[in-house]
């Protein structure tokens, strides 16, 4: 077991570095001049190199990127071009934003697509069943940022018209002004993000469900006598859960890109947001710096799903 | 040879009638017929090729350029587009250009992407599944960790910054979409080529003497087909919608060339669509009704060819004997 | 003498796409209390889907007919009511102990919440009550193992587990569902011996459900002998091992290589079961039946009940007419004419092989043969038996070729395999070929027989492909397949069909050596025997070599004119095949043999006396009467 956390901690490790490093050639790849950027069209060529200097960009390519490491290992993660802000300030400040958007989202399409899976599994082929299916299939199909905008018109902009407020616009309402404020803000992004997320759970579900139900340890329950609401949730979910956790491991990635889309539906100023900005303006610096944190943060998320996976199955835990 | 050894007499069947044995191709075309979802989402997957294929039709039709600004008579005085009516059939966007030929045009793109990326990166997918599946070792080690690193790369986040980098372009969009779309059959493949190895045939194949390349052609892909082809057909959605979200973003294709992600872009932009319904509804619907119909032709095509996949709520116990004796011997 | 079960006309119908599969076709028995009821059938004869039906675990099955159990009908009362006497008034077993339980939850729990499922006790009694289970069952240290996973114990282990769990709750019936066919031979005797102590002490009733008729011949009290759906016969043990009534019983005791004699031929049932797709208009055994009179071809048979209480549904008013014994028609057995003693097929010399498992940083050592010795002559039939585990397959991979050894040297046809080329060794594989265990997983489902059987020829000779098929043809017909289904797929071929498709397969290219691994242990034991004389005849025409692999030591005897025994990595016995029965050397030989032979059951002929006739009863889907 042990072990098992390690080699994820050890893989998850190069995958970083494997990240930087390939964020970090990217730029020297790039066309645009960073210096001509900061110092403007008019700048004069020694100007240029005043800045270049400054930037630290006449180094050779491998003395930037170890500065740059060593700069991050120690919380820098270097200044905007633009607005001359700490990347590590501008991130942080964009981050309850983000965070209440997927951890709520993550929630919200936990609590609906398992039910549905179950509910589905549990009689096939009848009418419920399909009904589901035909729910799961419709919300598989739906791209996200198509439902934000059409839910935004029929839920604001609809009854806008007939003079009362049902959900707001978009925008982000911190903690501090009230857990309902926060709520009512977040609900519309919520189940943007978490419609199509909920739908490939079903599925998943469903289909994991109705495997395991067939599987010889369920009818030895079922020989057993006990409740058939006991066997479908005791026996059955239980084994279905790691396949679920697996799923989610794998789905972390995408999840960033889902809230990148959702913040540009809403307006809500997160790290995605920071990021389209970021690269319309040609702003290095915070880009490496969100890509860096958005990996970091998949690689948690999948050594917490590795290790979850590893507690769940006593084969693995004894091993 | 003693009696005892002669096959069946012929009169096996005879005193009850005759269990027609179907071949199995006809089995497959029969159950995709009858399946009346994926006979409609194959309609309107075709009625949308030929729509893509017609778009300058469409545009010397309704006489509008695909990128042809109508500001006089497709933008009101006070600048807003006109809705749905007589000269524009399905409305204008923000610069007064016809939605409909736009609609048609964006549609080439978004097949074009759909279909190349999504055979391109099975390609990929399969072959590298079937190396690691098949010889193990060091290649499955390498292989796997390197699915595994493609997947824990944030990938619009890398996508954003590719593009930022070079400009967006459709081919970045098609190599975006490539790259990151083929570990997830690259994995299915690997898992299935892996439990197909352990088969007993592919070992007799190899007590025969038969190559590594001769057995992976004739009997290991063969059984893969299932998989790949439905796998395939339920990538396309994917990278439809991939390349709808780079546009979408301003990622993907070059404005003023038309897509479906692009336009939804534009009606978003200054929440434009809350007073021009039209931008939303019909690029959106448009994608909306393209995903659905071939998130349904996949799904047919997967009953359809493996209709043990279809659950019917029970176990047929006989084999179960046979196969977990066999099991249990192999794994001894 | 009370019965504790009555069923009576109970029909089972399952939808499946291909229709509706009768499973179960008009059957009644009862089963007394106190005994040790078997009930006896090859794949597909519905035995397990009977007990299943009636307990209420095939909900999505139409079930039709009667079981009176405690005092009710199983099929008519309400599901709650069911599921309430399942576990408490009827304990089931089933045959995979790994698979049956659950891997995520510990043993003792699985326990205990079966308790507590019927019972209002504390979790403290019920523990204990557990502790106490697994104690009478066998399990050493209980209160520690209670904790412990399925994974973490051993098959045999696994099946006491699930022993205790069905006792749990002392119920007058008890399941057994081929409890011992997933265990290895020397566990399944201590099985059995365990479930006939708990039976004993209990006075609970047994009704154990198998294939395997030595079984039951040693602890059934009445047996139901099912095929294809329809009770054939049913009777006391004596008379049905005895004097068997209907033909079907007969062959299957003939065929059977547990009542094998030396000296004798296998008598084989031609042909293969019924499909399940009509129900049986008349007798379902007419097909294969050698004892099948003109009745037999215009009605069913009607129910023969003899003075002993046995009961037969069959046309012959006594004894099936196949307990003559065949006497053998191939030649003596003990020296095969072919067999050159100064030539070898294949030899082994102090073969060692040890494998390097587990990840990265942590290889561990696993020897699987430990210096193992052997020669095979040229025109023998080698047996090599052992247990799962023991290297008797990993043995024969080395010996095609197939897996390198660590030490020692490996000859083949002459040639030593340590050194040899690429090209060498392909050319080798004309000389030694393989056979198959899993019918359905040795060929490709997606190829055609004709390519299957033909590749050998595709890989090693140059044949135009009119040649290539008209030596695929005949080789078809050598193993009793017809040549015209040239074309088809292994899915439209039965189990023992497929494992002659294997054989041809072997043979095309006429290799010195053919191994078989376990070649006839996932077929019906009628069946078996028609691949086994097939083999042999096959032999006799060809001259060809055999190293045949089993764990069965009766199956063995018939084939084999030495056998070695294996156990643990290295041969502990060789000698000449009757030798190891009359004299086995080793303790682990005598075991062995005295789990897997049962008592051969004398047959006489004497007539039985029949009673009365008892009309077939009427179909409730009516039956179409064939004039």
């Amino acid at each position: 077991m042990i072990r098992l956390v390690i080699t994820r901690l050890v893989f998850g490790a190069v995958v970083l570095i494997a990240l930087s490093i390939f964020v970090f050639g990217l730029f020297f790849i790039a066309p645009g001049d960073p210096a001509r950027a900061l110092g403007g069209d008019e700048a004069s060529a020694q100007l240029l190199a005043q800045i270049r200097h400054s930037l630290g960009l006449d180094d050779p390519i491998y003395v930037q990127y170890l500065r740059f490491i060593d700069n991050a290992l120690h919380g820098n993660l270097g200044f905007s071009y633009h607005s001359q802000e700490s990347v590590l300030t501008l991130i942080a400040e964009r981050i309850p934003a983000t965070a209440s958007l997927v951890l709520g989202g993550v929630v919200v399409w936990l609590l609906i697509g398992i039910p549905v899976g179950v509910a589905s599994a549990r009689s096939p082929g009848s009418a419920r069943d399909r009904l589901g299916q035909g729910f799961t299939l419709v919300g598989l199909s739906f791209p996200s940022f198509v439902l934000g905008m059409l839910m935004l018109f029929v839920l604001y902009f609809l009854p806008r018209q007939a003079n009362f407020t049902l959900f707001p616009a978009g925008g982000y309402a911190p903690l501090s002004e009230g857990v309902g404020q926060w709520a009512w803000h977040l609900v519309l992004p919520w189940f943007t993000l978490a419609l199509v997320n909920a739908a490939i759970y079903a599925r998943l579900t469903r289909g994991q469900l109705l495997d395991v139900l067939g599987e010889d340890y369920i009818r030895t329950a079922r020989a057993k006598g006990i409740s058939e609401r006991r066997v479908v949730y005791k026996h059955g979910l239980r084994s279905t859960l790691t396949a679920i956790i697996t799923q989610l491991g794998s789905d972390v990635a995408m999840l960033l890109g889902g809230a990148i889309i959702t913040e540009q539906v809403f307006n809500l100023q997160g790290v995605g947001a920071l990021a389209i900005t970021a690269v319309t303006a040609q702003d290095r610096p915070v880009i490496i710096g969100v890509v860096l944190l958005g990996g970091t943060f998949v690689v948690v998320a999948n050594v917490i799903v590795d290790i979850l996976y590893g507690l769940l199955d006593p084969r693995i835990r004894l091993a | 040879m003693s009696d005892a050894l002669i096959v069946e007499p012929t009169g096996a069947e005879a005193p009850t009638r005759r269990v027609k044995q179907r071949g199995s191709g006809e089995l497959t075309i029969r159950r995709l017929l009858r399946d009346r979802a994926a006979l409609g989402a194959f309609g309107f997957i075709l009625l949308l090729i030929i729509f893509a294929l017609c778009a300058p039709l469409v545009a010397a039709a309704t006489g509008h350029g695909m990128a042809q600004q109508f500001r006089d008579t497709g933008l009101t005085s006070a600048g807003i587009p006109k809705g749905p009516g007589h000269t524009f059939l399905l409305g204008t966007d923000s610069l007064g250009r016809d939605v409909l030929v736009r609609l048609a045009y964006g549609a080439r793109v978004s097949l074009l992407v759909g279909v190349v990326a999504s055979l391109v990166a099975a390609a990929i997918g399969v072959t590298i599944g079937t190396i690691a599946g098949y010889f193990g070792g060091w290649a499955d080690l390498l292989l796997s960790r390197l699915i595994d690193l493609v997947m824990s790369v944030p990938f619009l986040l890398c996508a954003l910054a590719l593009v930022s980098v070079r400009g967006p372009s459709l081919t970045l969009s098609i190599c975006v979409i490539i790259f990151f779309s083929w570990t997830h059959i690259g994995r299915v493949v690997r898992s299935q080529v892996l439990s197909l190895r352990q088969r007993e045939f592919v070992e007799a194949a190899r007590s025969l003497g038969s190559g590594p390349v001769s057995i992976i052609v004739r009997d290991v892909l063969p059984n893969l087909t299932v998989p790949i082809v439905v796998y395939t057909t339920m990538m396309i959605p994917s990278s439809i919608v991939f390349e709808a979200t780079l546009s979408f973003l301003g990622l993907g294709i070059v404005p003023p060339a038309a897509s479906w992600g692009g336009m939804l872009s534009e009606a978003l932009n200054g929440s434009l669509y809350m007073v021009a319904w039209w931008m939303v509804v019909f690029p959106g619907g448009i994608l909306l009704l393209t995903t659905l119909a071939f998130n349904i032709l996949g799904d047919g095509l997967r009953d359809a060819l493996d209709p043990k996949a279809r659950r019917v709520g029970f176990v047929w116990l006989t084999r179960r004997r046979r196969a977990s004796r066999s099991e249990k011997k192999a794994a001894a | 003498m009370t019965s504790v079960l009555e069923v009576d006309q109970l029909s089972v119908r399952i939808a499946t796409e291909d229709g509706i599969v009768h499973a179960v076709q008009d059957v009644s028995f009862s089963v007394e209390a106190g005994t040790i009821f078997g009930i006896v059938g090859e794949s597909g004869s519905g035995k397990s889907v009977l007990t299943q039906a009636i307990t209420g675990l095939m909900p999505f099955a139409d079930i039709t007919g009667s079981a009176r159990f405690d005092g009710v009908d199983l099929l008519t009362i309400r599901p709650e009511e069911l599921q309430s006497m399942r576990g408490r008034r009827i304990g089931m077993i089933f045959q995979d102990p790994l698979s049956s339980l659950h891997p995520f939850y510990t043993i003792g729990s699985q326990i205990t919440e079966l308790i507590h499922a019927h019972e209002r006790v504390s979790p403290a009694a019920a523990k204990a009550r557990t502790i106490e289970l697994l104690t009478k069952v066998g399990i050493s240290d209980a209160g520690a193992r209670f904790s412990s996973y399925p994974h973490q114990f051993s098959g045999g282990m696994r099946q006491r587990v699930m022993i205790a769990m069905a006792l749990a709750l002392n119920p007058p019936l008890i399941i057994a569902d081929e409890p011992t066919t997933a265990l290895d031979v020397t566990v399944q005797a201590q099985i059995i011996e365990l479930l006939q102590e708990v039976q004993q002490e209990s006075g609970a009733t047994i009704m154990m459900i198998t294939h395997d008729l030595g079984l039951l011949s040693t602890i059934a009290s009445d047996v139901m002998v099912m095929y294809a759906g329809n009770r054939m016969e049913i009777g006391a043990r004596a008379e049905i091992f005895g004097r068997p009534a209907h033909p079907y019983t007969a062959g299957l005791l003939l065929s059977s290589p547990a009542n094998y004699t030396p000296g004798e031929e296998l008598v084989p049932i031609p042909g293969r079961p019924p499909s399940l797709l009509q129900p049986a208009a008349l007798c379902p055994f007419l097909d294969r039946c050698e004892s099948a009179v003109d009745s037999c071809r215009q009605l069913p048979p009607p129910v023969r009940v003899y003075a002993d209480g046995g009961r037969s549904a069959c046309w012959l008013e006594h004894n099936a007419p196949a307990t003559e014994r065949r006497p053998a028609t191939v030649a003596a057995r003990t020296i095969t004419p072919h067999r050159q003693a100064n030539v070898l097929a294949a030899s082994v010399q102090d073969v060692r092989l040890t494998y390097r498992t587990g990840p990265l940083g942590r290889r561990k050592s696993v020897p699987v043969l430990k210096g193992v010795d052997l020669e095979i002559h040229r025109g023998e039939t080698l047996g090599l038996v052992g247990e799962s585990g023991c290297g008797k397959t990993t043995l024969a991979r080395v010996i095609a070729g197939l897996a390198p050894v660590t030490e020692g040297i490996v000859t083949v046809a002459g040639a030593d395999l340590q050194y040899i080329n690429r090209a060498a060794w392909r050319r080798m594989r004309r000389e030694v070929q393989l056979v198959f265990q899993d019918p359905f997983g040795s060929l490709n489902p997606r190829r055609r027989v004709g390519s299957i059987i033909g590749d050998p020829y595709r890989i090693h000779e140059r044949l135009s492909s009119a040649q290539r098929r008209s030596r695929v043809q005949s080789l078809m017909e050598l193993v009793g397949l017809n040549p015209e289904h040239y074309n088809r797929f292994p899915s439209e071929f039965s189990g023992g069909q497929r494992q002659r498709i294997g054989i041809a397969r072997a043979l095309a290219l006429q290799p010195e050596l053919i191994i078989c691994d376990e070649p006839v242990s996932a077929l019906d034991v009628s069946i078996q025997a028609q691949i086994l004389n097939l083999l042999k005849s096959l032999q006799q025409e060809f001259g060809l070599t055999y190293l045949f692999i089993s764990h069965d030591l009766a199956v063995v005897r018939h084939i084999c004119d030495r056998i070695a025994v294996m156990d643990g990595g290295k041969i502990i016995e060789l000698a000449d095949a009757e030798s190891i029965y009359a004299a086995p050397q080793q303790e682990f030989t005598r075991t062995l043999l005295s789990a897997s032979m049962s008592r051969p059951y004398p047959i006489s002929g004497q007539p039985r006396t029949l009673v009365e006739s008892l009309s077939a009863p009427a179909r409730p889907d009516g039956v179409r009467e064939v004039a």
